[in-house]
């Protein structure tokens, strides 16, 4: 008898993981689709932030008034493209290098 | 019409001061423990008369927990169980955030910059700190992007660097301004309700429109926050 159980239970097991992985994969895509666009313009806003703050504390530190104001800005909009394209592409954390196997994080 | 940012103001309920600073009990930290009370109230309930076949109120709760163990093995994998509570309790806290705001007459904490990015730099400050606790030093290696030459890393490494720092912000903004968007845009349309007299019809089934659509954003961008959260955690214990 509780060999069986335990038999029962592997296969509920078994089966549940199979059905799970199968409905996730269908049920959830245009969900997560959809929350993919609602953030494509605060990322690449966040990041020209990131390097108004760093410029204008580096000027402020050196005295250097508008060299890593300019710098940082221009950083800033590159790394806002690049969160952009990563959060379309859906690429892991290299820029524009897909992984070997093809597979990026959902 | 009425004001569609008198829905934001925070009101002291109990006055309190320490050393100098205000602590006061506000409307917005009545709501927070309000959700707080609301999940634990739910999840307590609906395991009390626990049964192999589950009643609705048990799945309720089961869904809510599978949800968010799929979450993680999808994402992070079996290492990330153990964060199961912090992801959990994040997921929960802001999905009952928004969805009390939902409701005529209650207050949304989420729709205030101060409440996300606090909890968007506490999530960043853990994940870099888990990081470095797991990995050391080879955890700035995250800066270092894969089969970039060497000529270009100096110009890479900045922008991978901003790019991190970034996080927190686009993280708490997206919360904020989704919530505060979404309620200050009801309030506008159902204010012409009234003042349109009979054309009031029309703004009337926008508004029913808008909530429903207030209700799916209020789940998506909490499954948003969480499902981040889980990616920079995946970052952080399995590099990449």
């Amino acid at each position: 008898m509780k060999k069986k159980l335990k038999d029962f239970k592997e296969r509920l097991e078994n089966i549940k993981y199979r059905t799970s992985k199968k409905n996730n994969k269908k049920k959830n895509k245009n969900f997560k689709d959809f929350g993919a666009f609602l953030k494509l313009g605060i990322e690449l806003i966040s990041a020209i932030i990131i390097g108004l703050v760093i410029g204008l504390f580096l000027d402020n530190y050196f005295q250097s008034k508008p060299i890593f104001l300019i710098i940082f800005l221009v950083l800033g909009f590159a790394s806002g493209i690049m969160n952009v394209f990563r959060s379309v592409k859906r690429l892991g954390f290299e820029v524009g290098f897909k992984k070997k196997n093809g597979k990026f994080f959902k | 019409m009425a004001d569609p940012i008198h829905q934001f103001e925070i009101k002291e309920l109990i006055p309190l001061e320490l050393f100098e600073t205000n602590i006061s009990f506000t409307n917005s930290s009545l709501f927070m423990s309000l959700a707080i009370i609301s999940v634990i109230l739910l999840l307590l309930v609906s395991i009390k008369n626990q049964s192999l076949i589950p009643s609705r109120l048990q799945s309720i709760s089961e869904i809510f927990y599978e949800f968010i163990a799929n979450m993680i093995s999808d994402n992070i994998g079996e290492k990330g169980h153990k964060f199961f509570p912090l992801i959990f309790t994040l997921f929960a806290f802001i999905l009952f955030g928004n969805l009390l705001g939902m409701l005529p007459y209650t207050f949304t904490f989420t729709s205030h910059i101060i409440v996300t990015f606090v909890l968007a730099i506490f999530i960043f400050l853990f994940v870099t700190l888990l990081g470095i606790f797991i990995h050391g030093f080879k955890f700035f290696g995250l800066f270092v992007p894969k089969g970039v030459p060497m000529l270009m890393l100096p110009l890479m490494v900045p922008i991978e660097i901003i790019s991190y720092l970034s996080r927190p912000i686009s993280l708490s903004v997206r919360l904020f301004a989704n919530m505060m968007a979404g309620h200050t845009m009801l309030k506008i349309f159902a204010g012409f309700v009234f003042s349109l007299g009979i054309f009031g019809v029309a703004p009337l089934i926008v508004t029913v429109a808008l909530t429903a659509l207030e209700v799916l954003i209020a789940f998506l961008q909490a499954y948003v926050f969480t499902i981040l959260t889980c990616i920079y955690l995946n970052e952080a214990i399995n590099l990449h």
